[in-house]
């Protein structure tokens, strides 16, 4: 239900609570110092042959153009952001949703699944790889 | 004994006789004046018919200063004529005679000496004779001691009555305060279902009764729920707890190579998670509870946290082959806590989405009206029986078919707690069929500009 973290704001101070698991702070961290390299305004994200313009909100993959939802887009969005590394679900629920807490249902889960789906028609490459169930990673090398 | 005068009614009464006693001094004193003036005034009167006849006796020639019965006794008279002579001198000794013609004194004055009081009246004649004539004032000692005497036994009967009733109504008060002393003692040696008895007068100590019988009902109703809550947690822990050790135990002595305990591993993780968010969420509905969250109250949309909502559990209800509708009033504004409110909302159609099978119409309706703003998340799934819809808020609580579906039990309870500290009204009804949620956001909690 609460994932144990709660943040004042989205995106400023993030709290975690007692207990956490290790592997989501270790997460959380990586993901505050990318932040921290990443302050430049970039317009465009890329990994492998996936490419999403933030400004246009278009995404393709080999000049194939890809129809997101907004919901879905803000979802590739934070994993291209968290590229090669892996995102625990409840941080997309915060950064995404903005649910500071644990769902029931699946939440993510559908929406990734759809991602994926759409990311990968005619491709035979997977782009978003699941972890355990409730870890996400996209790396184009896996 | 000792305890009967240190009651506040014995304090009471005495405070009321003694007021009694001044009211009824002042009375008295006023009476005693009344009647003193009254015996005064038959007195002068009676001088003035003394000097008037005697005056006339005088002047006729009548006047016989050797007549035995010229004056009453008791009553004095002295005539001087113009040179000085004495013609008739009855004064006791004891008068200053010399005083009292020097002053000619017009009006009757009281006189007083030693041992009697006087009361005397002068005037000159005509012809330069004075006249004197005095009055024993016998007639006001019998007032004074008349006065005297019954006030002396008012006094007496006003100090023992008052005191009777300062015991009487202290005893009265001290054994219902003492059944009530005695029964708090009972009551803290573990007897907490014992009750004040009412007497049904609706008085005071039956008020006081009545209210410490209510506060003991809550205090009791929290202790029971204290006490269940805890041997639900201890029960609802030990379970999974249990499971997790069963499982690692199987996996010790059954598992042959890498991936068997790797897979023993993460199950234990899952499950372990499992036990983690149950404490984490009786964590979260204690601090909901405590209240500490109001501070950070602010407007909000309840629009957008719905519209929010609906679209990330459109593709839930699709999935599950269930059909979500929403009617939601635009610019509808809250003051609330946004996370905790997008909680209760999803908790609430999460509750209907995972307990409903598939085909079931599950909607979800927000509007404005009078005195606040209405939400409702209603389902055409199996629905709560109504006696049960009480009992769904309480910790752990679960319906019978829901045992088996994963979860905490606390989903509810933290729906309760955040819409208590909202003062949030919910009300659930049956949907015919299904489970009907109504929340009542009042307008104190939907917007403080």
């Amino acid at each position: 239900m609460n994932s144990g973290s709660r943040a004042s704001k989205p995106g400023e101070t993030t709290i975690l609570t007692k207990p956490f698991a290790f592997s989501e702070l270790k997460a959380r961290i990586e993901a505050l110092r990318r932040r921290l390299h990443l302050q430049m305004i970039e317009t465009r994200l890329r990994l492998g042959d996936l490419e999403i313009d933030l400004f246009t909100r278009k995404v393709s993959r080999g000049e194939i153009p890809i129809d997101l939802q907004p919901r879905e887009f803000r979802l590739l969005e934070c994993l291209m952001r968290n590229a090669e590394r892996v995102v625990i679900r409840t941080m997309l629920l915060e950064q995404v949703w903005k649910f500071y807490f644990d769902p029931r249902t699946s939440v993510v889960e559908t929406p990734i699944s759809r991602l994926r789906t759409k990311i990968n028609k005619g491709f035979t490459h997977h782009l978003i790889h699941v972890v355990r169930g409730v870890r996400y990673c996209m790396d184009p090398d896996a | 004994m000792r305890n009967l005068f240190r009651t506040t009614s014995f304090r009471l009464t005495i405070f009321t006789a003694v007021l009694f006693l001044v009211f009824v001094i002042v009375t008295f004193g006023i009476y005693y004046w009344i009647a003193v003036s009254y015996v005064y005034q038959r007195i002068d009167e009676e001088m003035v018919w003394k000097i008037q006849t005697l005056t006339q006796e005088y002047q006729s020639g009548a006047f016989d200063p050797s007549d035995p019965d010229l004056v009453e006794p008791g009553t004095y008279l002295l005539l001087q004529d113009a040179s000085g002579r004495f013609i008739a001198k009855n004064l006791p000794k004891e008068l200053d005679v010399q005083r009292w013609l020097s002053q000619l004194l017009p009006e009757s004055i009281p006189m007083n000496n030693a041992s009697k009081t006087f009361r005397a009246k002068a005037v000159s004649l005509p012809d330069g004779s004075r006249m004197v004539v005095a009055s024993e004032l016998h007639d006001i000692h019998v007032v004074n001691e008349f006065f005297g005497e019954v006030f002396v036994w008012i006094l007496v009967s006003i100090v023992i009555l008052s005191s009777g009733c300062g015991v009487l109504v202290s005893t009265i008060t001290l054994r219902r305060v003492g059944e009530i002393n005695l029964l708090a003692r009972d009551i803290m040696n573990g007897h907490l279902n014992r009750r004040i008895p009412l007497r049904g007068t609706n008085d005071e100590f039956d008020r006081l009764s009545m209210n410490l019988n209510l506060m003991l009902d809550q205090i009791e109703k929290l202790m029971e729920q204290v006490r269940r809550v805890s041997i639900d947690v201890a029960h609802d822990l030990r379970t999974p707890l249990t499971r997790l050790r069963q499982r690692l135990e199987g996996a010790r002595r059954q598992a042959r190579c890498m991936e068997d305990y790797e897979r023993a591993i993460d199950n234990a993780l899952i499950q372990n998670d499992e036990i983690l968010e149950t404490f984490s969420a009786l964590l979260r509905i204690a601090y909901v509870g405590s209240g500490v969250d109001r501070q950070r109250f602010e407007d909000v949309s309840l629009t957008d946290i719905l519209e929010t909502i609906r679209e990330t559990y459109e593709p839930i209800a699709d999935e599950r082959k269930q059909s979500l509708f929403s009617t939601i009033e635009s610019g509808l504004i809250v003051h609330a806590d946004k996370k905790l409110l997008t909680q209760m909302i999803v908790n609430l159609l999460e509750n209907a989405i995972r307990h409903s099978p598939a085909e079931t119409q599950i909607s979800m309706s927000a509007s404005r009206t009078t005195g606040g703003v209405m939400m409702v998340v209603a389902d055409t799934g199996p629905g709560v029986p109504e006696v049960e819809r009480d009992k769904i808020f309480q910790p752990f609580y679960r319906l019978e078919p829901s045992r088996t579906t994963s979860g905490s039990g606390l989903g509810l309870s933290l729906v309760s707690a955040i819409a208590d500290l909202h003062d949030i009204t919910i009300n659930l009804s049956d949907n015919c069929p299904g489970l009907r949620v109504t929340l009542f956001f009042p307008t104190t909690s939907t917007c403080k500009r």
